[in-house]
Formats: C-alpha cells, structure tokens, sequence
C-alpha cells in the first residue's frame, strides 16, 4: 500500500484542503474498492467512501503517526463500513423485512466467486478482503481490524477453506 | 501433523507468515497427504482469480462529491451560518392565550408527544453543529417555563414550579424559580431559588439545605446565599447555565443521540432528542446550583424537545431506565420503587422572546460586601501591557467571536492575563503567564490532558466536562497559556494562531509523588508493557474512545492505570482500568457491595462507585466507569485481553 508524502499529511493536519485533496485522490480507489466488498452496495459504498474521509478530515489534528498513515485511514473505513452494515442490519430489524433487496452483481468478479465471498460472515469476508484483495501484511490488516494477528491467521485459514470447499462445489455442479 | 493444523500453516505461509518451527513437518505432511497438497493449489488458484480481477472503476464524481463536503465542513467551523429569526412577536401572543387554557393539562405527567419517525437521519447528524450555530445568534432571551417533579418525598409526591429566565449576551443571566407546590404543612422549605450573573458578579440564594429524606424536621427556615466578585470571564466554579437557553454543551456529541420526530409545542415544529441523564445534566444546572432536588440515576433517559428553527429546548423531561442496579440505587437513595419509563421530572416553556431586552444595563447583583473574592480584575485591552508588565499574546482567529471582558487575575505570583471573546452564547477565554512557576501543566486540565497537534507544535487537551468547556494548555520556553471552549470546533484554530509554538511538557510535570508512591503520567502502552507483563486493554468499548496510561508504583510494585475517555465524560474520567499484583481484593469502601461473577471467578461490585473487582492471574483488577450498569462493566470486564497495535492507536500519550 503506497504512503503519502509526510509534509502532504502535515498539511492537510492545518487544514490544507488541496493538499486533502491530494490524500483523497491517493486512496480514494482503495476505499471505494473496500466499501464496495464490506457492504456490497454500489450506492452505500459511495456513501461509505464519503463519509470515511470526512471523519479522516475531521480526525486528522489527532493523527500522531503511531500508525501508518494507510492503516490509519484503512482503520476508519473499515469503522464507517461496518458501522454501515450493522445500521442497515438495525434497519431492517426494524422494519421486519426479511425480504431485503439482494445487492445487485459485481461484474468484476467471477460468479462463482462473487457468491462464494457473498455467502461468508461479515468477519471473514473482511478478514479476506484486507490479506487477499489488498495484499496487507498479517500485523497490518490485524491493527486495522483490532485482532490478535494468530485470530487473523486462523480466520483466513477457515476463509480459505469456506471458499475452496464453496467453490468446489461449483466446479462439481458444473461437470 | 494433523490436516487441519497443516491447512493453518499452509494458509499463512502463503501470506507470507511463516513459522519456522512447522517448516520441516509441514514440508513433510505434504509430501505424503495429496489432500493439503490439494488445498495449498486451490488457495494458490484462488489468490490468482481474486488478484487478476480487473478493479472495478470508482465513480467520476466521488471525488468532487467528498471534496464538496469537506468544504461545507469547513465553513460549518469558520463562518457561523445565520440562521433566520422567528416572527416571535407574531406567534407569542396566540401561544401564550392557547397555553393559558391549556397549561395545566398539557403539563400533567403523562409524557412527551415523542413519534417513532419524521426525522431525516442526515439532521440527527447535524443537530450538534446546528445547535452550536444557533447560539451564535441568541443575544436575548426570556421565558417562562413550568416544572414537575415526581417522587421528593414520599409525603411530597409531587412539586410544581415556574420560573422565569432572563439572558443578555454575553454573560447577564438571571433565574428565579418560585416554588406552587402544595406542601403538607408550613413546615416544609419552599424551594424558591435565584441564580444571577452579571459579569464579574455570581449570586444564588435559595432555603438552607438538609437531607430531602430528614425533611422537615430537619428544615431551619433560613435561607442561604452565595455570592462572588472578582468572578474571572466564563468560570467554571460560577457558571452561568446557558445550555437551557440553547443546549450547545448538552448535544456536543451527535454519537450519543437518539432522535425523532415529535408533536408540535407551542404551535412549532419540534425534533425530539433522547440522551442518558449524566450526558444532560448542563440542562438542570440552572436548578441544581441551589436548592433541594430528588436525584436522578445517571442512565435515565431524557427526551429533549428541541425547536427546529431556534433550536431552543421547549420542553423535556426524564423518565426511569429499568435495571436491577437502578432499582438499588433508587433504594439508597430514598426513592419509592419507580416503574420502569415512568416520567419523573418535566419540564415546559410557556411562553419565550428572543427580541426584547428584558434585562436592562443596570447591575443584577446588588454589591455586597461578604461576597468571596474570585480574584479577577476587569481591565481594558489597551492599559494590560502596562498593568501586567509584558504584552498579551492575541490570537489572529477569532472564529466569529467579539472581544468581551479582558483582565488580570490578582492572586498568586503568576501574573497572569485573562481574554474573553463572546458571540451569542458562545465563548472563548484565554489564560496567559510569562511566569508560570508549578510543576504541572498551567490552567485548568488535569493530568488526563493529552497530547494534540496545535499549528506547528503541541498542546495538551482535555474534552468537555459537564460543567467545564474543551480546554487546551500549551507550554513553550516563555509561554504558558490556557484556552477554554464551548465551541469544541473552534479551540485548536483559535489556538493556532496565537503564533506560539508549544512544546512538550518536561518530563517531570508528568510524575507525581506521594507518601505512598510514584504516579508516571502518561506512558505509552509500549513503555508500561515489560513493567507490567499481566497488562489487559478492554475490546469492547467504542472507537471514540482515547487512552491515557499511567504508571504506577507502590510498595514496591509496578500497577498501570488505563483512562478510556471521550467528549462530555461528566466526571472528566470516563472508564477507568487499574491492574497491580495482587493476590486478594483490598477492603471495600464503601458498605454495600454485592457479589458477582466476571472473567471465571467472583468479584464484588460496589454500586455507589460504579466499580467491579476481581482478582485473577495474580492481578488484582478494578475496573470503574460513572454511570455504567453492572451489566456493561461486565461486558467490558470480559471483553479485556492483551494490547494490540489497534489499542495503541488508541493511545494519546506519547
């Protein structure tokens, strides 16, 4: 994951919007990608990427670089997607639909596949999403998600497992 | 090896965690097991087909969409919106003659029109920043409001009261509170109160206190007054209650909101917000500065009742949350067995202006000569160089405010400057010495202040208290000022342009001796972590939530305090988490406690301090948070495992 410039965080930290805007258009494909797999929605994640950088901005005098600046700003993405999610888990209990609109399909991934990861819990999926879709290192992805780095290490085996065992069956289907 | 424990090792080899001391058995697993070999091509086939997806393309517009909102969140903290006055004079009248006849009734305790929806979950967000607006713009204020209360006394059931309230930006404030109760007989105190503030003059009298539950026979019939001059700009001993004017300092925080729509009040749209009691309690200070009042339990709720366009509270109330710890509480502290949702204390405007000058330029405070001196003396911008000896530092922002009282503070050796800036209900106050002398951070934040970036420097921060505003104390080689808000938003900016640069405090201002020990401010997780290898963090509590560790040694022996705390902590503490070895619980103190089970072993729960203990491992454990049910300190207790780098995030210490 690429870091910015110290001087460009620095100054975004005095209220610089362009050089905001400058870490906005950094990360903006990454967070957009993660909130894209988190809560599965094209609009939410809009909504998702939006608001994780407002809340960046708004945290930004408090970034004291006791973190990278990208698993700082992971952190809060993943904050806001998964705050997200449980809202519209809060929703629907409310309104009793269990009829919820099935998000439409990503094209950019393989059915199969798609569906596979579609059908993980929440944990997992994001577990996944960190190691395998961006490539973070274990001790990384582990301070983003708040996990000891073993619990991360066991949920991407059991992930893994889920997945091949799903996707597997799929083949199966197929011959 | 066993599959499974293969398949673990298999999977972190491939993400390049690898553990050497399952190299050699792995190795040799897969040479004989064409299950894992199976598994170990598959997930390698799997990272290849997520990997060489094409990345789905981010839309076009999302960057001018956040860039968008960040400029409205911007202009939101630096140039206060106008928000458009009420025809007042227009709607008052017919109010007040539909309120004549429907007063008494519409006052019964039978609860707020609160309703389910009608409120955009975007203006939930918004109402801090929109209150916080508002009172920019309130420069009058008077009402009329009446007032329930259930449960006094069980041969008190019930008290009635109306009080007038009279506001002049920036700092006049008079409260009288005049008693209708219908006592059981004469003997009984009426609860008549005033509370007036005129600039450097602070007032309340109201009847002598006893214990609510010794009335009457222990009411004397005097009445008490406390009166102060010399009272520095905005003091926090002397407040002026403003929050019942417009509730700025009681919805600062928008996380802690639940809110919905409500019935109209006094012919007005209104949105209704619910927080727990110990997060309003800025709303009652108007009556609790004097007096006798039935107490309430921090986790009741209370429905504020907030108009949509003034964003003046009109009415509120509280009701009675239901747990076994309250029931208690209710019992300790002589109150009947209260019904879970049961409306305990409402509270109505009448009739309210905000255009007309009730109060005029005379003094509300007549001098009196037993009044305590707060020590402040007013005196004008221009002669301070000449009276302190030193040119004041001014600050270059002055976030929309307008210069009010300046002075000097005449005790101690500090020789000290005091500005106030005002707008509205809003201030600001800066405190500045060239001559500060104590071993501790100057002005009035604790040793829980941490460290934030101020301009080019630092600055040491303490969140907004329920009687105190958000306070920034920055030390440099020459300088040490103090700055205190209730504008969260506008502090650090205000600070910034001081043009100093602060600095970090010296590393003694950080410990503090006792005859018993040594208290090591301010330590970093990593600096305390071989000291005390036993050292826990809880889970459980929300991101919001910044670290403060302390070191402590007694005895002998190494103990770490954890502060967990977030904006409008009314205690200024929050969650508190000691650990030191220890093999069994000190003595309790104080005298009701109740047993409970935690963390596979049994603790005891002192209610009257919010605090469980526990020992385990060797280590005793006291974790205590004001205003906490027994129910969510154990979740946290449970939830306590070692730190991680997420909990270092946390951490605002160095």
């Amino acid at each position: 994951m690429q870091e910015p410039e110290p001087d460009t965080v620095r100054r975004a930290q005095q209220g610089d919007e362009s050089a905001f805007e400058e870490l906005v258009r950094l990360y903006l494909a990454d967070v957009y990608r993660l909130a894209r797999h988190i809560v599965r929605n094209r609009q939410t994640a809009e909504d998702v990427t939006q608001e994780t950088f407002l809340n960046a901005y708004r945290a930004l005098p408090r970034f004291r670089w006791r973190a990278k600046f990208s698993t700082w700003l992971f952190r809060i993405a993943r904050n806001c997607a998964i705050e997200t999610l449980r809202k519209v888990a809060r929703e629907e209990r409310f309104l009793r639909t269990h009829h919820a609109e099935r998000p439409p399909p990503d094209p950019t991934l393989r059915a199969a596949l798609r569906d596979a990861l579609g059908a993980l819990p929440d944990e997992l999926r994001e577990a996944f999403v960190f190691v395998e879709v961006f490539g973070f290192p274990y001790p990384e992805a582990a301070a983003i998600l708040g996990l000891p780095v073993g619990t991360l290490k066991s949920r991407m085996h059991r992930t893994r497992r889920l997945l091949v065992d799903a996707l597997s069956e799929e083949d199966a289907g197929e011959v | 090896m066993r599959c499974d424990a293969a398949e673990n090792e298999i999977s972190a080899r491939l993400d390049g965690t690898r553990d050497a001391r399952f190299d050699e058995p792995l190795d040799e697993h897969l040479a004989s097991c064409a299950k894992c070999r199976s598994f170990e091509a598959r997930i390698r086939r799997l990272r290849e087909s997520v990997r060489l997806e094409p990345a789905e393309e981010v839309p076009g517009h999302l960057v001018a969409r956040i860039m968008e909102a960040t400029t409205k969140e911007v202009q939101r903290s630096r140039l206060p919106v106008r928000i458009p006055r009420p025809s007042l004079r227009s709607w008052a009248r017919p109010a007040a003659v539909f309120l004549a006849g429907a007063a008494a009734s519409a006052l019964a305790l039978g609860g707020l029109p609160v309703l389910r929806r009608g409120v955009p979950p975007a203006l939930a967000k918004e109402i801090p920043q929109l209150v916080a607006e508002a009172s920019l713009h309130v420069e009058a204020y008077s009402a009329t409001v009446d007032i329930v209360e259930s449960n006094f006394h069980e041969d008190v059931p019930e008290r009635r009261f109306e009080a007038t309230i009279v506001f002049r930006s920036p700092e006049r404030f008079r409260a009288e509170v005049t008693d209708r109760t219908r006592y059981p007989s004469d003997q009984w105190p009426r609860n008549d109160l005033t509370l007036t503030v005129d600039g450097s003059r602070w007032r309340t009298t109201g009847p002598a206190t006893c214990p609510r539950e010794s009335l009457p026979v222990c009411a004397t019939g005097r009445r008490e007054t406390t009166s102060v001059r010399g009272r520095e700009p905005f003091d926090g001993d002397t407040p002026l209650p403003s929050d019942i004017v417009v509730p700025v300092r009681t919805l600062t925080d928008r996380q802690r909101l639940v809110v919905s729509g409500a019935s109209p009040v006094l012919g007005r749209r209104v949105v209704a917000v619910t927080l727990p009691y110990r997060d309003a309690v800025p709303l009652f200070a108007y009556l609790h500065e004097a007096g006798s009042w039935r107490p309430f339990f921090p986790l009741d709720p209370v429905t504020v009742l907030l108009d949509r366009e003034t964003w003046l509270p009109l009415a509120y109330e509280v009701r009675a949350s239901g747990s076994a710890e309250r029931v208690q509480w209710a019992a300790r502290n002589a109150l009947p067995r209260e019904r879970s949702d049961e409306v305990l204390f409402s509270t109505r405007v009448r009739s309210f202006d905000l255009d007309t000058p009730t109060l005029g330029a005379g003094p509300l405070v007549a001098g009196t000569d037993d009044a305590r001196d707060g020590g402040f003396r007013d005196v004008p911008l221009d002669s301070l160089s000449a009276v302190a000896g030193y040119e004041p530092l001014l600050p270059g922002d002055l976030a929309g405010l307008r210069p009010h009282r300046a002075g000097t503070i005449a005790r101690g050796r500090a020789n000290e400057i005091v500005l106030s800036y005002a707008r509205g209900l809003a201030w600001l106050k800066i405190r500045q010495t060239r001559s500060w002398d104590q071993p501790t951070l100057y002005g009035n934040v604790s040793s829980l202040a941490s460290p934030i970036s101020v301009g080019r420097g630092l600055g040491y921060e303490e969140p907004a208290t329920a009687t105190l505003g958000r306070r920034l104390s920055i030390h440099t080689e020459t300088w040490d000022v103090f700055l205190e808000s209730n504008l969260s938003a506008e502090l650090l900016g205000v600070a910034a342009s001081l043009r100093v640069t602060g600095e970090e405090a010296p590393r003694e201002w950080l410990v503090r001796r006792w005859p018993g020990g040594i208290v090591r401010e301010q330590v970093s997780l990593d600096r305390v972590k071989p000291q005390t290898p036993y050292l826990l963090v809880p889970k459980s509590l929300p991101d919001d939530y910044d670290l403060t560790v302390h070191l402590v040694t007694a005895a002998g022996q190494e103990g770490v305090t954890l502060y967990y705390r977030r904006d409008m902590e009314p205690d200024g503490v929050g969650v508190k988490l000691h650990l030191a070895p220890g093999a069994e619980l000190p003595p309790p103190l104080d005298p009701e406690t109740f047993a409970v089970r935690v963390q596979g072993t049994v603790g005891r729960y002192t209610p009257a301090r919010s605090e469980l203990e526990w020992v385990a491992e060797g280590v005793y454990r006291s974790l205590s948070a004001h205003g906490f049910d027994l129910a969510h300190l154990v979740e946290i207790a449970e939830s306590l495992a070692p730190p991680d780098a997420a909990d270092r995030s946390k951490e605002k210490s160095k």
